[in-house]
Order: C-alpha cells, then sequence, then structure tokens
C-alpha cells in the first residue's frame, strides 16, 4: 500500500518500526498547517524555518522515547508543539526589540520594512503576501485567536485556556478579526483573487 | 431551539463547533433567512481569502529533519 493512503496512526506506527518513508509521508501532509501556523505567530520565514525543524524533532524525540499517547490525534498535537515554540520565541523576541521612544519607534519600522522586503522575495504568491500583511495589521489579541483558530486548528474552549479569557471572549475577538479584515480588504480594495 | 442566530454562532458553525441540533437549525436558518444568508457571506468572504493563506517550508528543511532522524537522532538521547 501506498505511504499516502495511510492514516496518521499507521504512518505512525510504520515510523516507529523504522521506516523513515513513513515520516516523510507524515511531514508532507501536514507540513503547510504547521508552518503556516508557526510563519504567522513569528512572522518571519527563516525563524519559521528552524521552529519548523524543531517542532518535528521535539516530534520525533517524543515518538522514539515511546511518550506518545495514541489518544492525541496527531496534528493537533504538533500544532500544539509548533505553536509553544512559536510562542516562546514570540515573547523572547519581543523582550529583545522592546524599543521605547521615537527613535526606537523608527528603528523598529526600519527593520519591519527590511524584512517585509526580504518576505517579498521568498514568497511568490502576491496574495498570500497581502493576506499575510493584513492579519498583521490586526490587534494582538485578535490575530492570536484568529491564528490559532484558523490555521492551528484549536477549539475556541483550547483558545480561550491559552489566552485566558472566557470563551465569549475568544468568539468575540474572532468576530471583530473577521469583521476587520473584511472592513481593511474593502478600503484597500484589494484585488484578492 | 432558537431561531436568531448570533454571527458568533455563524462562527462556531463554520469551525464545526456548533453541536449537531445547533448545526442542523442554522442550516434551516440560512436556507429560509435572507440576512442571516447575507451575513454568513459577508464572514464567509473573509475565510475564503484566509484559505489562500498556505506556505510551504523549504525542501532543505524537510530534508534536515528526515537526515536527523535517520542519522543523529538515533544517537541523541530521547527527550526525559
Amino acid at each position: 500500500m501506498k505511504v499516502n493512503m495511510l492514516s496518521d496512526r499507521e504512518l505512525l506506527l510504520s515510523y516507529l518500526e523504522g521506516d523513515e518513508i513513513s515520516l516523510e509521508a507524515l511531514i508532507r501532509k501536514h507540513k503547510q498547517k504547521v508552518f503556516t501556523t508557526i510563519y504567522l505567530i513569528v512572522n518571519d520565514r527563516y525563524t519559521a524555518e528552524d521552529l519548523f525543524q524543531e517542532t518535528f524533532i521535539k516530534v520525533i524525540q517524543i515518538l522514539r522515547s515511546d511518550r506518545y499517547k495514541e489518544e492525541d490525534k496527531f496534528l493537533p498535537w504538533v500544532l500544539r508543539i509548533a505553536r509553544n515554540l512559536a510562542i516562546d520565541h514570540f515573547r523572547k523576541h519581543k523582550r529583545n526589540t522592546m524599543i521605547n521612544g521615537e527613535d526606537g519607534e523608527e528603528i523598529l519600522k526600519k527593520v519591519e520594512i527590511a524584512d517585509v522586503n526580504r518576505e517579498d522575495q521568498l514568497m511568490q504568491n502576491q496574495t498570500c503576501h497581502q493576506i499575510r500583511h493584513l492579519i498583521h495589521l490586526l490587534p494582538e489579541e485578535q490575530k492570536t485567536v484568529l491564528v490559532l483558530r484558523q490555521y492551528a486548528g484549536l477549539s475556541f474552549k483550547e483558545i480561550a485556556d491559552i489566552t485566558e479569557v472566557s470563551i465569549n471572549t475568544a468568539l468575540g475577538r474572532m468576530r471583530y478579526a473577521l469583521n476587520n479584515l473584511r472592513k481593511m480588504i474593502l478600503e484597500k480594495q484589494l484585488n484578492l483573487q | 431551539m432558537k431561531l436568531t442566530f448570533t454571527e458568533q454562532d455563524l462562527i462556531r458553525y463554520h469551525y464545526g463547533e456548533a453541536n449537531q441540533e445547533e448545526s442542523q437549525a442554522i442550516q434551516a436558518e440560512l436556507e429560509r433567512n435572507l440576512n442571516l444568508r447575507l451575513q454568513f457571506e459577508r464572514l464567509k468572504f473573509v475565510w475564503d481569502q484566509l484559505d489562500q493563506f498556505k506556505i510551504d517550508p523549504s525542501e532543505e528543511t524537510i530534508s534536515s529533519i528526515l537526515d536527523a532522524s535517520a542519522s543523529h537522532l538515533s544517537n541523541v538521547e530521547p527527550l526525559d
């Protein structure tokens, strides 16, 4: 049977029996969701590549130490690891780049612009670039809920637990995020295909 | 079952977080209530845009993970 016809559970068992092809199949199957989630949290392609690698190295280590619980679904479990690593990085990065005052703000702006330009070269799909840009214009609280629900696939209950708010608040933030995005798309008359 | 639904109800419905009974009620209401349908379409417009944002890691990154699994990790202590 071809590996791409196997379930996550079958691929995991096969990998643990020594079949490296099964690991590759698992990574390729889920790479987009995992990478997009990391990328939207850290907002830097190179860092996202590092954290993606770190995520799967951790996955492999846990699998090999026989600590994976089968009742955990594979993708949500991987996303949880990815999200935690990305959020840890984001927190550290945020602390390190905390600059006050007008000059500092200017420096940050320049750094951000340079970063966006570098991303432009890497990101071939213009629509992706526009959407990513709009997502990052959202207030942090709204962006967090949007990324965790839309891309990481967490439930509102899980998001509420992580962000220490009620489910209703998480849902309210999602509603604001969606409405704000809609307004921005229409105001900027973006030609999103 | 209530017959008026909020945007938050529609959001939970879209993400599959409404229970079966609620989903069926929302579905039925969407079919007969134009205002609710328009509200849902406005949200769907954004979801459709968001769905387009998908990016992949580089092949080099995937290769590095596979190399690590095949070689280095077999010599590395598992996590405590």
